[in-house]
C-alpha cells in the first residue's frame, strides 16, 4: 500500500515515518503548516526547514498552509490529502499522534471522509519508551523550543540526549514533550540520506521558555 | 506467571502498533505474560484471560474469520472484545451488526455514571436477549456482557480514556 506521512519535521513524525517504511511504500510527506503558533492540530516551530528534510529523505513533499481556526486546519488537511491521493496514489495516511484524542479524532474523520486508511503507530506509546526508541535509532533531534520550569537555556539548540531526558524527569515534565514542553527538529535519522546541518541560529529566550530561530541550514 | 492472550484483528502489521501494543503494555505493566496471535489463526485458549483487539476503521477482514472465534462460546476464563472484538463477540453469540459510524470521544452512560470514551467504529451491534448492557450512548450498546458468562465487549477503546476497565477485567477473579 502506498501511504503518505503527516510530517512536521519533529521526532514524532520522523519516528512514525520510520515505522511506516518497514511495512509500506511511503510515497510522500505531507506538511500542513499553520499561519501562527496557536495550532493545536499541527506543529509550527521550524516548519520552514521541512523542505530540506524532505530533500534529505529524498521524498516528495506536499505543503499546504492553514489558517488558525479548527475548520481551516481540517480543510487544509483534507486538501493536502486530496493532492497526495491525486499525485501519488496514496491509499493510507500515517500520523505521529501519540495521546491527543483531539488530533486523532480529526485525522481519523478526514481519512474516513476521503476513504483512506489511517495509521497511528505511536498511539498511546509510553513517553519513556518513545524517547528511548528515538535514541536507540540514533535520531539527532534538536531542541527548537523549550517551555519547562525551571527553564535551563543550555538545552535549547542541543540534541535530545539522556542528560536532557534526565532534566525533564527531574522537573516532572513529560519526557516526550507531549504536553508541549519542547519541540524538536530532526537533523538525522536512519532514513536520511544526507544530514541537515544547522549553520547558524539565534535564541529568543524568556523567563520560563525559549526557542531557536534557524538562520542558515544546509544538507551535508 | 499469569498469562494473557491478545488476539489481533488487524490486517496490517502497522495497525498492531496502534491497537495491540497499548493492550500489551497495560498487561505487561501488571506483570502478565502476554502472547499475541492473529485473527487468521485458529487458537484454542486453555487458560488465562483473552482480549480481542480493535483495528483500523477501514479494516473489515476480521469479519471473514468469525469462525475462528467459536471457542469464545464455551470459554470460562474471561474474554474482552474491543471494537472489532466486540463485533466478533456479537456475531459469535448470534447478534447482528448495523452500519453506524462513531469517531471520537462520546459520553457513555454506565448505569447512571457518565464517562467519556473514545470510539472508532463503523458498525454497531444489534443485541438480542442474553446480553446485559453495562454502558450506552443513546441506543448504542457501548459496553456489554453476555449474561452469566465472563464475556465482555467494549465498542469503544478503553485503553484510551478508560484503562481501569482493562485493568479490572484482567485483575478480577472469575
Amino acid at each position: 500500500m502506498r501511504v503518505g506521512v503527516l510530517y512536521s519535521g519533529g521526532k514524532d513524525s520522523n519516528l512514525a515515518l520510520l515505522e511506516a517504511s518497514r511495512y509500506f511504500e511511503v510515497s510522500c510527506l505531507i506538511n500542513v503548516y499553520p499561519e501562527s503558533s496557536e495550532s493545536a492540530l499541527f506543529h509550527y516551530p521550524a516548519s520552514e526547514l521541512v523542505d530540506l528534510q524532505a530533500e534529505a529523505l529524498d521524498l516528495p513533499l506536499i505543503r499546504v498552509e492553514s489558517g488558525d481556526e479548527e475548520e481551516d486546519q481540517v480543510e487544509a488537511l483534507r486538501r493536502a490529502l486530496e493532492i497526495a491521493g491525486e499525485e501519488f496514489g496514496i491509499r493510507g495516511v500515517v500520523t505521529g499522534a501519540v495521546k491527543s484524542v483531539y488530533q486523532a479524532t480529526r485525522f481519523q474523520r478526514v481519512c474516513d471522509e476521503l476513504g483512506l486508511w489511517c495509521f497511528n503507530p505511536l498511539w498511546l506509546m509510553d513517553e519513556v519508551k518513545l524517547v528511548e526508541r528515538i535514541l536507540g535509532y540514533g535520531f539527532k533531534a534538536l531542541v527548537t523550543r523549550l517551555a519547562v520550569y525551571p527553564f535551563e537555556e543550555r538545552f535549547l539548540g542541543r540534541l535530545v540526549d539522556r542528560e536532557f531526558i534526565e532534566y525533564l524527569r527531574k522537573v516532572g515534565a513529560n519526557v516526550s514533550g507531549e504536553g508541549g514542553e519542547y519541540e524538536t527538529l530532526v537533523t538525522w535519522m536512519p532514513m536520511f540520506k544526507r544530514e541537515l546541518k544547522i549553520l547558524k541560529y539565534s535564541k529568543i529566550v524568556g523567563e520560563s521558555e525559549g526557542e531557536i530561530v534557524v538562520e542558515r541550514a544546509e544538507l551535508a | 506467571m499469569r498469562k494473557v492472550l491478545i488476539i489481533s484483528t488487524c490486517k496490517h502489521r502497522l495497525s498492531d502498533e496502534e491497537f495491540v501494543r497499548p493492550l500489551r503494555e497495560i498487561a505487561e505493566s501488571l506483570g502478565y505474560l502476554v502472547e499475541v496471535r492473529k485473527f487468521t489463526e485458529k487458537v484454542s485458549p486453555d487458560s488465562g484471560k483473552v482480549i480481542i483487539s480493535g483495528t483500523a476503521l477501514k479494516d473489515v477482514d476480521y469479519l471473514g474469520k468469525v469462525e475462528n472465534f467459536e471457542w469464545v462460546r464455551a470459554y470460562e476464563e474471561g474474554v474482552l472484545g474491543i471494537c472489532a472484538g466486540a463485533h466478533i463477540i456479537s456475531l459469535v453469540f448470534g447478534c447482528g451488526l448495523r452500519k453506524g459510524k462513531i469517531i471520537g470521544a462520546r459520553e457513555v452512560d454506565f448505569k447512571g455514571v457518565k464517562r467519556r470514551a473514545y470510539f472508532l467504529t463503523s458498525m454497531i451491534p444489534v443485541l438480542r436477549e442474553g446480553f446485559e448492557v453495562l454502558g450506552s450512548v443513546g441506543d448504542v450498546p457501548a459496553y456489554f456482557k453476555v449474561r452469566g458468562r465472563n464475556v465482555y465487549a467494549a465498542l469503544f477503546y478503553p485503553e484510551v480514556l478508560n484503562r481501569d476497565l482493562i485493568i479490572d477485567f484482567l485483575e478480577e477473579d472469575y
